[in-house]
């Protein structure tokens, strides 16, 4: 398994945001659904390293990090957008996705190449040089979501990524996440259920810190009936699956 | 598995390190950092070229008093630097990168210093082109005190990244430079204390004094030290801080072993060829055409007076208590203008007034110091003026020769302190 989360309990302050919760994801796309405060940006934290459970075990393509070299091994293969995504405004598109390049420990020689194919990937190449500033919010996003591919990263963790993007960015988007997808284990938290139906080969359901569903997006569009609230199966199986995992 | 990048694939070359170096350099705060330096050092090189000018040591001293400025500026500069991953909401994202904290840290640091000292050498060029048109002396050495200020100034910004990082709120860089500021300035009243050689900042040097290469190497090596202990620190290796910060103390306890000395050579009297003798040190030969212009009218008035100067010189190389009767001495420290000429002619005009007082008689217990009241003070404002070229209508209506005469009983009586003859002479 590429990610496999056993039993993972993390607490801000006397609030329980992660409630032993069990997943495993091997490569392909997966998508992270959940109403706010489930739990899905606390989990991504916890994949990326950011955040360490207070109870439980994470092991990371196949690694329990249990010390510095290892932790480094794993970053070294991990791409991580951010829901609040920031950047530094003064530099270029190029430089900025370069940066994180050098950060990641990438073999220098090797940098500008897989800068060019990042930015290539999010249609950005032809703002390469541009400042992040003067990018509209859309393409900052896109400039974060090259950054985080830049390293071809085994583990792919999006939090939010299509949210900016205008309608045709994202079937553009969805795209590159099934393409990316072949060969990396991709976790994309959202609230947009449509993005998940279109892209993702699996769904993870988050509600209370605690996982309450795990299967395909057929999956969880059958789990939906018509007397359950939402414009589309997936919807209503999302709502369906809620109101259950509520009862 | 984690599949592994192979050691000699992840190290850095020294191109990429350089493109990061130059990233920073373009998009961090290094341009920010350049151009305030910049500013700040021609600034301070305008306002204050009788410093410097005409004097490779004095250039290199006043870089040094400079420093109480550029401190601050450098210690902004690293704080700003050091609070950018904050303000640009980067903490979250640079939390995932396998490369240690204190790659991008150092580097940043590297790239505002770098910046600042490249924004310094463009007026200090300046500076030192203007010096050499009129430099007649270089001494022994003179650049050392300005070698130690690459490692005092990267000690400043080292501490601005510590305190940015800890700290990295958008007020702290301004409030923390000034911090510095009034932490430099205060020693600067205490410059006798053995302490205040411990400061970046100092005016206790001068431009013909010598201070072996040793001492400069000292001070060095203690800004060397605080700037990397200040990077640990910032890094939290609060174990590895120890040993730069105990190196810095042993060199606290081993103060520097050399005293300062006067340079001989910059000392060495250069005179006019032409009687009367008009001489100022080779530090300032190049002030000689314009300091006779100024004294040698007064020096040929009291030409032949017997008991009254007939030489003027420099006073930097009087020694202490030194008196000569034939001798008037003035002062040349700092009376250079931009363009190399005099900036205070009207302080050398009044050059014969102290050859008259040499003798330093104290004054009398009744005097009041008011010419209008004080028969002595009268006598000796009527031989100012007359030295001066601007006698009183009382002595004008006098010949010549009755003038040259009472002048040199002025002189006589002002050496023998001898107060009631002042008072009688008074016109």
């Amino acid at each position: 398994m590429t990610v496999a989360v056993d039993d993972v309990t993390v607490r801000y302050g006397r609030r329980v945001v992660l409630d032993g919760l069990d997943l495993a994801l091997d490569t392909g796309v997966h998508g992270l659904l959940g109403p706010n405060g489930a739990g899905k940006t606390t989990l991504m934290r916890v994949l990326a390293t950011v955040s360490v459970p207070d109870s439980g075990g994470v092991r990371l393509l196949g690694s329990a990090i249990t010390d510095e070299k290892a932790l480094r091994a794993v970053r070294r293969q991990l791409g991580y957008l951010p829901q609040t995504f920031g950047f530094y405004p003064r530099f270029t598109v190029r430089e900025f996705v370069e940066y994180l390049a050098w950060l990641k420990e990438m073999p220098a020689a090797g940098i500008p190449v897989a800068v060019d194919r990042a930015l290539q990937r999010v249609g950005l190449l032809d703002r390469a040089d541009d400042r992040m500033r003067t990018l509209s919010g859309g393409m900052q996003r896109r400039a974060g979501i090259a950054q985080a591919i830049v390293n071809d990263p085994r583990l792919l963790l999006l939090d939010e990524p299509t949210a900016g993007l205008d309608p045709e960015q994202r079937v553009e988007f969805r795209a590159l996440l099934r393409e990316l997808g072949v060969d990396a284990c991709v976790l994309v938290s959202t609230h947009l259920v449509e993005d998940v139906a279109a892209a993702c080969e699996r769904v993870s359901l988050v509600d209370g810190g605690r996982l309450v569903f795990t299967g395909t997006s057929a999956q969880l569009a059958a789990a939906g009936g018509d007397g359950d609230a939402g414009d589309s199966a997936i919807e209503r199986g999302y709502t369906a699956v809620l109101r259950a995992a509520r009862a | 598995m984690i599949k592994q990048i192979p050691r000699t694939e992840r190290r850095d070359g020294t191109g990429m390190i350089g493109r990061i170096l130059r990233t920073e350099s373009r998009r961090g705060a290094a341009p920010l950092a350049a151009t305030a330096c910049a500013v700040a050092m021609a600034w301070l090189l305008v306002v204050h070229p009788a410093d410097w000018l005409g004097h490779w040591g004095g250039l290199a001293v006043y870089l040094r008093v400079c420093m109480l400025v550029l401190c601050p500026l450098f210690l902004a500069a690293g704080a700003w630097q050091a609070g950018r991953d904050r303000r640009a909401r980067m903490v979250e994202l640079l939390g995932t990168v396998p490369r240690p904290g204190w790659h991008p840290m150092i580097t940043g640091w590297a790239a505002v210093t770098l910046a600042g000292l490249a924004g310094l050498a463009a007026p200090l060029l300046v500076a030192a082109v203007l010096t050499a048109r009129f430099a007649t002396y270089a001494g022994p050495g003179w650049w050392w005190p300005m070698l130690v200020a690459p490692a005092g100034l990267g000690a400043a910004s080292a501490l601005g990244v510590l305190i940015g990082r800890r700290f990295p709120g958008r007020i702290i860089a301004p409030v923390a430079a000034l911090a510095l500021y009034v932490g430099l300035a205060v020693p600067a009243y205490f410059s006798e204390s053995r302490w205040a050689v411990l400061s970046p900042s100092t005016d206790e040097f001068r431009a013909y004094v010598f201070w072996p290469g040793t001492f400069h190497a000292w001070q060095a090596a203690w800004f060397g030290l605080l700037a990397v202990t200040f990077l640990l620190l910032a890094t939290r290796r609060w174990g590895t801080a120890v040993v730069p910060a105990a190196l810095a103390g042993t060199l606290l306890v081993a103060l520097p072993p050399d005293e300062p000395a006067e340079d001989p050579g910059a000392l060495t009297l250069v005179c006019t060829e032409r009687a009367p003798q008009v001489c100022v040190t080779r530090i300032n030969e190049f002030l000689l055409d314009d300091v006779d212009a100024v004294l040698r009218p007064g020096l040929e008035r009291l030409a032949g007076i017997p008991g009254t100067p007939v030489r003027a010189v420099e006073d930097t190389a009087r020694r202490r208590g030194e008196y000569r009767p034939d001798t008037a001495w003035f002062a040349l420290l700092d009376q250079a203008t931009i363009t190399g000429g005099l900036s205070h002619r009207d302080w050398l005009e009044t050059t014969f007034r102290s050859s008259l007082g040499d003798s330093d008689c104290p004054p009398p217990p009744d005097s009041v110091g008011d010419p209008a009241v004080d028969p002595l003070w009268r006598t000796e404002l009527a031989a100012y003026l007359w030295m001066e070229g601007d006698p009183p209508p009382e002595l004008t209506a006098l010949p010549v020769d009755r003038q040259r005469e009472w002048i040199g009983r002025v002189f006589a009586a002002s050496r023998a302190c001898d107060r009631a003859e002042l008072a009688r002479l008074a016109p």
